[in-house]
């Protein structure tokens, strides 16, 4: 019996891994003294989070001017990375909750640190609704508490108003989330420590786990509920972020395919990203037996079928416009595909049509340098594909005699590199001083000799 | 307007000016000032000015010790006066908060400007207030007191007419009989003496071919409500053309859709003005084109014998004898001498060329000034007094009048500001801005405008009219001097039986009076020998004064630099446009710097492509190019993309009056041959529509919609046949949802005729006054972040020279179903509930959503914190309006402060809000009354009648949006539309 099993399941965990083996691979790498390599990019990401600081700084003290926007061009940068740092959040959820409730053995060694992403993506996002107020100082008047000003309520009207209260949602859920999940490790962490500090934090940290029949029922029981509460989330948080321009009568966003259109965006975009970071952790970390090709392979095959949903999803705006007759609706369109920013959108078709076509071939699938090449244009493509929803419809809209260019200024640029130095920082320090693996789950996916590992 | 509104007669009347503080306390130029500071300056500049008072002979200034009875402090009052601004004599009144002027609007009662006011005339005030004003006099840089330069000025006097030179008195058209008169008092003084006028804008050939034509130099009335037919030949009378403001109200009156008949306007021009806009049928000719034209309508009047458009325009003249006008905006005899036997054979001469009141608005001689300029040179010259007038600068042969100024022994220079010619003076004599001056001016004969002063002059100045008086030796106060010419010269000719003290109260209330004109005898007419024209073909320079820079004088003004050129839309700069072909010929791009050689002198320009305008023509504005302009060196917000504001020169456009030649003596300013080379450098434009039509780009056009219609139009005819041609209505969109907003008591609407309004831009002008709408600088116009609340957009249609122009005034609509409404998360815009879509400043946390779902892009952000540096500047701010922070959305309010102060007046009586009683910004300045404003909820409300009319749409309708703003159809007097051209 377990034989067959063996023979019709690929293990999920390579090289003959026994409990001791994982624990201290995985907690090995927070024992070592940091890798030159991790040195590097750490100081890369710090060096970069240090520039959007500065450039954050500088604007909020002199105002929005600084950025390259206009009269006609309200938001470009700063809406698109809010866009895109979310969407970004989106596969950590769906890997760690939705594949989850649907008993995906296989997301144990990966959904640690894809949830992390998540966080540090929401937390990227978070900023930039912030920032790109013209009054950043008064951004708690967004949310709604009892106040002295009449009371003065919010506008439950405004989508950028629910738009506070998902990401909030989606912010505290997935650390709650994620943070619950690292309890045990955190506990073996405590247990293996060797110098009372760390044993102190630790043991802070893991709230005194015991790791009792009951504590795991418990946490077990905890872990599921929370899997739960946050797979709606992976729904609904685009589908809110993409109401900002769906409810809006701006030619190009006022869409009712933006949802599934943006959340199927949002994998895409998403699993991308955990790829690129994987492909990177996997090499640097030498964790080739745990984030097997078979995770990447995995991951790639979601980004084929959401890839064909986005590719699905322009082709039917551009029937839509067509179907509609409506003449500014078509305008829109012909103009992404042909007018000013037409570079903007063939870049967007290029990286996001035709980069998952080739993730058909088990070839490429399998070859980890073209996987990861591959993840980083369909990175671009998914910014730039918010990035043409947003300029390409605002800047020639109704009016013709408000028809602008966007053209966006070092600030800007400094404040997008700068997100990249936030994410990158947090990831960074993540993988150094954090279980980066789930021990506790890849235990239980572990395949003892003679035995299969993980029933189903 | 006038109904209840109180106009004072004079200041002595209240005395209310001492709160005002000297320009000395506040000419600092330090960055931040807080409340407290402010407090502490007012406090103590007061208390200086109370226990001082040395400043100058304060003996009418009295505390408020006793409130006088009829000012209450928030509350303006009104004083009719006149304005100086552009030379055609606007009555306006000016309208007073806390002692202070801060808007001038125009006169609904006065004759000439009949309520409308020009944008440069609205801009005026912020000048009064101008730091870098001339405050105190000087002799060579030093300040002295007016009792030394009088005597040392006299002194000079008695010195050259010791060594037999000349004093010369050089003047543009002085319009004020007083002034005039203690001239004449100064010349009998002085035998030596002699008094020049010339206009820097130049209507010389007019005036000389009245000479020549009927043996008097005058500048006739033209009547535009009289005529049937106009055809102007390069005249620019709805922009810049001797009286605008009164021709626009003038030309409408005889434009009313309810006639049978109304006129028919033909442009002939070689750039493209705001006059062919509107133009009925508009040709682009070259110069020498019209010449051309102008002799073959001629031949065609007198023997038929002519053929080609010449004859068209013969026939049809013909058909309007007596009732038709033909005028002409080239500066050039021949041209006019034609246009006088064009309108003599139509017999149009006291119907529609009024020579018995004559115009007295421009009464310059180009040739004078060519004789003083030899004059000069062969040393005859010993006294040069010059007001109102930069000849260093205005002259073809400025910078050899400069050499020659140098040799004479005493130059004087009037004026408020340093000019290039008055840094050439060693005496100065800093002139008063109109607003705190005596004047009496006649600017049409028969109609008298009274100018009273309506603060303490900030400045120890005086007039010329002082001057020239107390070295005539007559000593006196402004007014009185006024006072007395009048008591004695128009005493008898005053119309009615009232005391003189009363009739002159009423004059200095009213702001004008009638009086019995003095009979003028014009010669009988005579054909005259044209002189001898010569016309090049080829390239050819029209330098022609745009409508925001005039001649220059104003450009030190912020807000007429930032005001959009009407159809370039060009702020910050001059350029050289020219046509597509031709730029496509010499391989240029809009933005491309060329060189513009004439005379063996050049200038550096920016090339812009102008639609519609000649081939063989190079279209540039004068009054670029002015020392002065430096000042504006660091306007706008600082950062670090920030571009300079100034170009090469450091200054804000060219100068390119020296280019221009003379014929006959009279300055050329359309038809110089001139030369382009490329210099291969590039120039950003600061353009605030980059988009010039409603066609779609051809590329991205859907087939559905290859125009947008926006712009609805139709021609006379059809509108005769259905009212309804032209105007598109979508279908009524039928909705479910209950109604958010009942509007029980008022529902504010407006309407705007598109077919009046001529873009003149007195409307954004008024309402960057009004509101407080801050002066951003080039960059940030070329960044497309211009703050104006109304714009008016432009748009072409037809192609090559042959073209249509179309002005939108666009402002927030106002709507009823506001798409920016629901998207603010904090609730910072809201619906009134009288149909306002009010924007809560402080409120406000600059998400940008509401502009970004605005469709009409009206929404403008503050970006950063604009300038309010200037203490005497802040002082034209409008106290009603907040002066809004940086990063906060703002827009079009429709004057809320005015709705509000109407319906608190109302209240206070115990009466209905009547129609009309409230009068927005833009609404009261225009002077084609496009706009409408009023009560939708009333239905006998001019505004709720105009909603039912047949040429009533909203743009964008389509989007259920309900935009309580409402445009009314184009109606041009041409047989047919021209196919494929209109807009949709």
């Amino acid at each position: 019996m377990a034989n067959h099993v063996e023979s019709i399941r690929e293990p999920l965990v390579h090289g003959n891994k026994n409990l001791k083996t994982i624990t201290n691979d995985v907690l090995g790498i927070m024992d070592k003294k940091p890798t030159r390599l991790w040195w590097i990019g750490f100081l890369l990401a710090l060096s970069a989070l240090t520039l959007g600081i500065v450039a954050v700084s500088y604007q909020i003290m002199t105002g929005i001017g600084t950025w390259g926007l206009n009269k006609t061009v309200g938001w470009a940068f700063d809406i698109t990375n809010f866009v895109f740092w979310v969407g970004i959040g989106h596969a950590g959820t769906l890997i760690s909750a939705i594949l989850f409730l649907f008993r995906q053995k296989w997301r144990t060694s990966i959904n640690r640190s894809a949830e992390a992403m998540t966080i540090f993506a929401v937390m990227c996002a978070g900023m930039f609704p912030i920032i790109h107020m013209g009054r950043p100082w008064m951004a708690y008047w967004m949310f709604p508490y009892p106040n002295t000003r009449g009371p003065l309520w919010i506008n439950f009207r405004s989508p950028l108003a629910w738009d506070v209260f998902a990401i909030s949602t989606y912010l505290i859920i997935s650390a709650v989330f994620w943070y619950i999940g690292m309890i045990p490790d955190l506990a073996t962490v405590r247990d293996r420590a060797k110098t009372r500090v760390k044993k102190a934090i630790f043991g802070f940290l893991s709230f005194g786990w015991s790791g009792s029949f009951k504590t795991w029922h418990r946490y077990e029981t905890v872990y599921g509920l929370l899997a739960g509460l946050a797979a709606p989330l992976v729904v609904s948080v685009h589908t809110i972020v993409s109401f900002d321009f769906a409810t809006s009568a701006i030619p190009g966003w006022h869409t009712t395919t933006f949802p599934p259109y943006f959340v199927a965006g949002a994998v895409f975009s998403g699993f991308a990203m955990v790829l690129t970071l994987l492909l990177i952790a996997r090499k640097t970390l030498r964790l080739e037996d745990y984030i097997t090709v078979k995770h990447i392979e995995n991951m790639t095959k979601v980004i084929i079928l959401t890839g064909g949903i986005v590719t699905l999803s322009y082709a039917t705006e551009f029937f839509m416009a067509w179907y509609s007759g409506n003449g500014y609706e078509q305008f829109v369109f012909l103009n992404r595909a042909m007018g000013p920013f037409a570079w903007a959108y063939w870049i967007m078709v290029g990286c996001n049509l035709i980069t998952p076509q080739f993730f058909w071939f088990k070839k490429i699938r399998t070859n980890m340098l073209m996987v990861f090449i591959l993840t980083i244009f369909i990175n671009i493509g998914m910014w730039f594909e918010r990035f043409v929803i947003i300029v390409t419809s605002l800047h020639r809209d109704f009016l013709p005699s408000s028809w602008a260019m966007y053209k966006p200024s070092y600030v800007e640029i400094a404040t997008l590199i700068g997100s990249f130095g936030l994410f990158f920082t947090l990831f960074m320090l993540f993988i150094r001083y954090m279980p980066i693996i789930s021990i506790g789950e890849v235990k239980s996916v572990l395949q003892f000799k003679g035995r299969s590992g993980g029933k189903k | 307007m006038s109904k209840d509104k109180k106009y004072w007669m004079s200041k002595n009347e209240i005395s209310a000016d001492e709160v005002v503080a000297g320009p000395a306390d506040l000419q600092t130029t330090s960055t931040d000032w807080n409340r407290r500071d402010f407090l502490k300056t007012a406090g103590f500049s007061l208390a200086a000015f109370m226990t001082a008072c040395s400043k100058t002979p304060v003996n009418k200034a009295i505390p408020f010790l006793i409130q006088p009875e009829e000012v209450i402090p928030g509350k303006a009052y009104w004083y009719a006066s006149t304005s100086h601004a552009c030379g055609s004599g606007c009555g306006v009144l000016v309208k007073n908060r806390d002692s202070r002027p801060i808007k001038l609007e125009g006169n609904p009662d006065h004759p000439v400007s009949q309520g409308g006011l020009c944008p440069v005339c609205q801009a005026s005030v912020i000048e009064l207030y101008d730091s870098k004003r001339l405050f105190n006099p000087m002799i060579s840089e030093e300040n002295v007191t007016w009792d030394r330069l009088n005597t040392n000025v006299v002194q000079g006097f008695r010195k050259s007419r010791k060594n037999g030179q000349r004093i010369v008195i050089l003047t543009e058209t002085i319009t004020s009989p007083s002034t005039k008169y203690y001239i004449q008092k100064f010349l009998k003084k002085y035998s030596n003496a002699k008094h020049i006028e010339y206009d820097p804008i130049s209507y010389s050939s007019i005036l000389d071919a009245h000479e020549v034509s009927y043996g008097k130099r005058i500048l006739p009335q033209y009547h535009f409500d009289k005529a049937d037919m106009i055809l102007s030949l390069d005249a620019d009378f709805l922009g810049t053309w001797i009286s605008p403001t009164q021709y626009t109200k003038d030309y409408r009156k005889n434009r009313s859709l309810d006639a049978d008949h109304i006129s028919k306007h033909v442009q002939i021009e070689s750039r493209v003005s705001i006059t062919g806009a509107k133009a009925d049928k508009r040709y682009a000719k070259s110069v020498s084109e019209i010449f051309q034209l102008a002799q073959d309508i001629e031949h065609a009047l007198q023997s038929n014998k002519a053929h080609g458009l010449g004859s068209e325009l013969a026939t049809e003249l013909k058909q309007h004898k007596g009732k038709s006008l033909v005028i002409s905006g080239i500066n050039d005899l021949s041209i006019q001498i034609l246009v006088n036997r064009i309108n003599n054979a139509l017999e149009n001469i006291n119907k529609t060329v009024n020579h018995r009141s004559p115009s007295k608005q421009k009464n310059g001689s180009d040739l004078a000034v060519a004789q003083l300029l030899s004059d000069m040179k062969s040393g005859q010259v010993g006294a040069l007094i010059i007001d109102g007038v930069n000849p260093v600068y205005d002259l073809p042969e400025g910078e050899q009048f400069s050499r020659l100024m140098e040799s004479i022994p005493i130059t004087i220079a009037f004026s408020q500001k340093e000019t290039e010619t008055s840094s050439q003076c060693n005496t100065i004599c800093p002139s008063p801005h109109y607003l705190e001056s005596w004047s009496d001016d006649e600017f049409t004969s028969g109609i008298l405008s009274m100018t009273q002063p309506t603060i303490q002059g900030l400045g120890n100045t005086r007039t010329l009219r002082k001057s020239i008086a107390s070295w005539a030796g007559i000593e006196n106060d402004e007014r009185i001097l006024v006072r007395n010419y009048w008591k004695k010269n128009y005493s008898t000719r005053k119309k009615g039986s009232q005391s003189f003290n009363r009739w002159w109260d009423n004059l200095v209330h009213d702001g004008f009076v009638t009086i019995k004109p003095f009979p003028l005898t014009m010669g009988i007419f005579r054909q005259g020998t044209l002189p001898k024209s010569d016309f090049k073909k080829g390239l050819t320079l029209v330098a022609y004064p745009s409508l925001q820079m005039l001649d220059g004088r104003h450009s030190e003004n912020p807000w007429l630099q930032e005001m959009p050129d009407p159809i370039m839309k060009l702020t910050w700069d001059n350029v050289a446009c020219i046509s597509q072909i031709k730029a496509d010929e010499l391989n240029l791009n809009q933005g491309d710097i060329i060189q513009l050689s004439s005379n063996n002198t050049s200038v550096e320009l920016p090339i812009y492509i102008q639609e519609g305008q000649h081939n063989d023509v190079v279209a540039v504005a004068l009054g670029y190019g002015r020392e002065g302009t430096q000042r504006f060196k660091n306007i706008g917000p600082d950062w670090i993309q920030k571009k300079d504001t100034l170009g090469e020169n450091e200054l804000v456009g060219e100068r390119i009056t020296h280019l221009l030649s003379r014929q006959e003596g009279n300055i050329v300013f359309s038809g110089i041959p001139v030369s382009m080379t490329p210099t291969g450098k590039k120039a950003d434009l600061a353009l605030t529509q980059t988009y010039n039509t409603l066609a779609n780009p051809e590329n991205t056009a859907p087939p559905s919609m290859k125009v947008r219609p926006f712009i609805q139009e139709t021609t006379f005819d059809e509108y005769k046949k259905d009212p309804s041609s032209g105007a598109h209505h979508g279908h009524q969109v039928v909705t479910l949802w209950k109604d958010d907003h009942p509007y029980e008591k008022h529902h504010w609407g407006m309407a705007i005729d598109l077919g009046a309004c001529t873009g003149c831009s007195a409307c954004v002008i008024s309402c960057q006054v009004e509101n407080n709408v801050p002066v951003v600088g080039k960059d940030e116009v070329y960044r497309r972040r211009d703050m104006a609340w109304m714009r008016i957009d432009r748009y072409y249609s037809g192609e090559g020279d042959d073209i249509d122009v179309a002005f939108q005034p666009m402002m927030c609509q106002h709507c009823d179903n506001s798409p920016c409404e629901p998207v603010c998360p904090v609730l910072a815009t809201v619906h009134s509930s009288e149909g306002l879509n009010q924007q809560v400043y402080n409120r406000c946390v600059g998400t940008r959503f509401c502009a970004n779902n605005c469709p009409y892009k009206v929404r403008r952000f503050n970006w950063f914190d604009y300038a309010h540096n200037d203490e005497l500047e802040n002082m034209v701010l409008n106290p009603d309006v907040t002066v809004r922070s940086r990063g906060v959305m703002e827009k079009c309010s429709m004057c809320i402060q005015r709705i509000q102060e109407a319906k608190i007046e109302a209240k206070a009586k115990g009466l209905p809000l009547a129609d009309g009683d409230i009068k927005l910004a833009c609404q009261q300045s225009c002077p084609a009354d496009a706009i409408t404003f009023g009560d939708l909820n009333d239905p006998e409300s001019d505004i709720s009648k105009l909603v039912e009319d047949p040429r009533h749409y909203h743009v964008l309708e389509e989007l259920n949006a309900r935009p309580t703003v409402g445009y009314l159809t184009m109606v041009r007097n041409r047989e047919e539309e021209k196919g494929g051209n209109h807009h949709g």
